[in-house]
């Protein structure tokens, strides 16, 4: 059944801090079949990030797996150790951050930070892993590529570093890409040469990616699936076109309809009352009760499953339940 | 006609020193904003829309050009004056969480202002309390301290500090740039609101797109410190003349969008040393040689002007 390369099983993530324990991520179910861009949406504080590191193996102390599991490519990588998952990071799956200031280190020169990569999980000398590396700027456009291999990250502007960034995560070809709030810092004509060079790459490398981003308008030019997050579950999913043409979640209707666009038609924003509660007072029930227009007194005693409601589109909501016909106990 | 024009700007520059030279931050901009209006400032980083909006609240000082706001021109005014005039015009910043003292509880924070100009502690509690409601801030939050609130709500505290003092122009710098969509959307309808009822006028500094069709009357265009393109937001977005002005437009994500789209090439270049001439011609796909000789000046009719020499017309401003 399972011919994903990536397949996210039920995962629990925990973070314990000050005696305390709130769940981040809560059985949370993912599937990237290969060849495909995958998004995954929501809002800051949602789960997105804490999912990604997951699968890389970078969770920060304090906080860890504590159900489920992930496999990548029939393995399971979420019991592997450290040593064995520095095998598989930056060689079959590899990230980029939002921030390429930051993801870089500031005085190592660009072109031996991507070669660093090589030098971990190649044997080849110097100067084949340096041709490489000027090969890869050269793919990922940066203009002057010889020269940038000796540039540090300050001398470049930010749409260069990130195509540093993108150089390094793809050179050894991976099969899967986390790119996580990959264009948020950029500016928008710089954000859609990065976007079309991610669809090249895509197509060149046959690589899939995992897209993480709180902005509709990129899913939605960008992803075959999207899954859309809400305090740590995955509240909805369906192939990209679906969700926009007919969302189910009201959570979703809300964020689809809060987004301003420059369409034409345009009456006042929609938009979700209240804000997204932290993790220590999360509702029982369905998480987003408190802030949907129509809960009623189930959604705040029970939590509802991820309905099936047309194949391939789920749905985390009472409304849609098991014989898909609206329910509502009392009006 | 002209009465009802709240705030000019005429031939304003600012040049900032640089170790390597100068950079033209705002180059020989002029414009008016209407009473009541919204103008969205546009462009990518580093274009010189903040600096040009502090430039109109004299946060900064012009090297050149005057600001007229209501008859009194302020870059003329002395230090007290200045200070007296101030409570006409407000800022709203774009870091909500930089921009409000973490030792002050939220209602200091917003009567500041009021006690800066002297209002006596009666009406102060009486007026905070007001704009606690106006913002939708909960009166009970009021003793709370801004690190207990969420981003959205601190950026209700932001807009009712800046409306304290009941100002005529707003000059709104990011204001939901931090903010996530649903938080946004809540206030940019709050902005809106309070125009309504209070007839504010905002100059509203963006590179969101999306969000300025939706605030904004009109909107005006910046490159590399100048004015490339300004005019009704219905002219701008359906009707653009400048290239940068449709390159902008089609670069932003779209729900429904995708597919192949015309991308600019190439990165802004430096503001300390910008390309002779018009200084969108290194991006240009129309560029020519008389585009490298002199930089092209604003023109236009029916209040849509735009600053160069190969404009679209309709057929290919179209989308």
């Amino acid at each position: 059944m399972t011919n994903s390369l990536l397949s996210i099983q039920d995962l629990k993530v925990t973070i314990r801090s000050k005696g305390m324990e709130m769940h981040a991520v809560n059985s949370l179910n993912l599937e990237i079949p290969p060849h495909s861009v995958v998004g995954l949406v929501g809002e800051s504080g949602c789960g997105k990030s804490i999912t990604a590191m997951s699968i890389m193996g970078l969770l920060a102390p304090g906080v860890s797996i504590s159900g489920g599991r992930i496999l990548f490519d029939g393995e399971e990588i979420s019991s592997y150790t450290p040593a064995q998952m520095r095998q598989v990071v930056g060689k079959s799956i590899s990230m980029i951050f939002q921030e390429p200031m930051t993801a870089l280190n500031p005085v190592t020169r660009v072109g031996k930070q991507v070669e660093e990569v090589l030098k971990l999980h190649t044997n080849l000398p110097h100067a084949e892993r340096k041709k490489m590396v000027v090969d890869m700027f050269k793919a990922v456009s940066i203009p002057d590529a010889e020269d940038r291999y000796k540039a540090y990250p300050f001398q470049l502007s930010g749409g260069l570093r990130q195509r540093v960034c993108i150089a390094m995560a793809m050179i050894l070809n991976p099969k899967l890409l986390i790119a996580d709030e990959p264009t948020t810092a950029l500016d928008v004509t710089i954000e859609a040469q990065i976007l079309k060079l991610m669809r090249d790459l895509k197509h060149n490398y046959d690589t899939s990616i995992l897209m993480i981003t709180h902005n509709l308008g990129i899913v939605s030019e960008l992803c075959d699936a999207v899954n859309v997050m809400y305090l740590g579950e995955i509240v909805e999913r369906a192939e990209t076109q679906r969700i926009f043409d007919s969302p189910l979640h009201p959570y979703t209707q809300g964020l689809i309809h809060s987004v301003p666009t420059i369409e034409p038609e345009i009456q006042k924003l929609e938009n979700i009352p209240g804000m997204v509660p932290d993790l220590m007072h999360v509702p029982e029930g369905c998480r987003f009760c408190e802030r949907c227009a129509r809960a009623t007194a189930r959604c705040s005693r029970e939590h509802p499953e991820l309905y099936e409601r047309e194949p391939g589109h789920f749905v985390r909501c009472f409304l849609y339940d098991a014989k898909g016909e609206v329910s509502g106990d009392g009006e | 006609m002209a009465n009802d024009i709240l705030i000019e700007a005429s031939h304003l520059s600012k040049t900032f020193k640089a170790p390597k030279g100068s950079v033209q931050a705002v180059t020989d901009v002029s414009l008016s904003i209407r009473k009541g209006e919204t103008l969205a400032l546009v462009g990518e980083s580093g274009c010189g829309k903040s600096t040009l909006g502090r430039l109109l609240l004299r946060l900064i000082e012009p090297d050149s050009g005057s600001v007229v706001l209501d008859g009194t021109d302020i870059t003329k005014l002395n230090r007290r004056d200045l200070r007296a005039f101030r409570k006409h015009m407000q800022l709203i910043f774009q870091d909500p969480y930089a921009s409000l003292d973490p030792r002050f509880t939220v209602a200091s924070c917003i009567s500041e202002p009021l006690r800066a100009y002297g209002m006596s502690r009666n009406d102060i509690s009486q007026r905070v309390l007001e704009l606690a409601d106006l913002c939708g801030i909960n009166r009970e939050h009021l003793g709370r301290y801004p690190h207990q609130f969420s981003g959205g709500q601190r950026q209700r505290v932001g807009i009712a500090r800046a409306i304290a003092l009941h100002p005529d122009l707003v000059v709104c710098d990011e204001p939901v740039s931090a903010l996530d969509v649903s938080i946004q959307a809540q206030t940019l309808n709050l902005l809106k609101e309070l125009q309504d009822n209070l007839g504010l006028t905002y100059l509203f500094i963006s590179h969101d797109l999306g969000v300025v069709h939706y605030i904004a009357d009109r909107v005006c265009v910046m490159f590399l410190g100048r004015v490339c393109e300004i005019g009704t937001t219905e002219q701008v977005y359906y009707h653009p003349r400048h290239p940068y002005t449709r390159y902008l437009l089609a670069a932003t994500p779209k729900i429904g969008g995708g597919g192949e789209k015309e991308l600019l090439t190439g990165e802004i270049p430096s503001p300390v040393n910008p390309p002779s001439g018009c200084r969108f011609r290194t991006r240009c796909p129309f560029a020519d040689a008389k585009c490298a000789e002199a930089m092209p000046e604003l023109e236009g009719r029916d209040g849509h002007l735009f600053a160069c020499c190969h404009p679209l017309d309709d057929k290919e401003s179209a989308l």
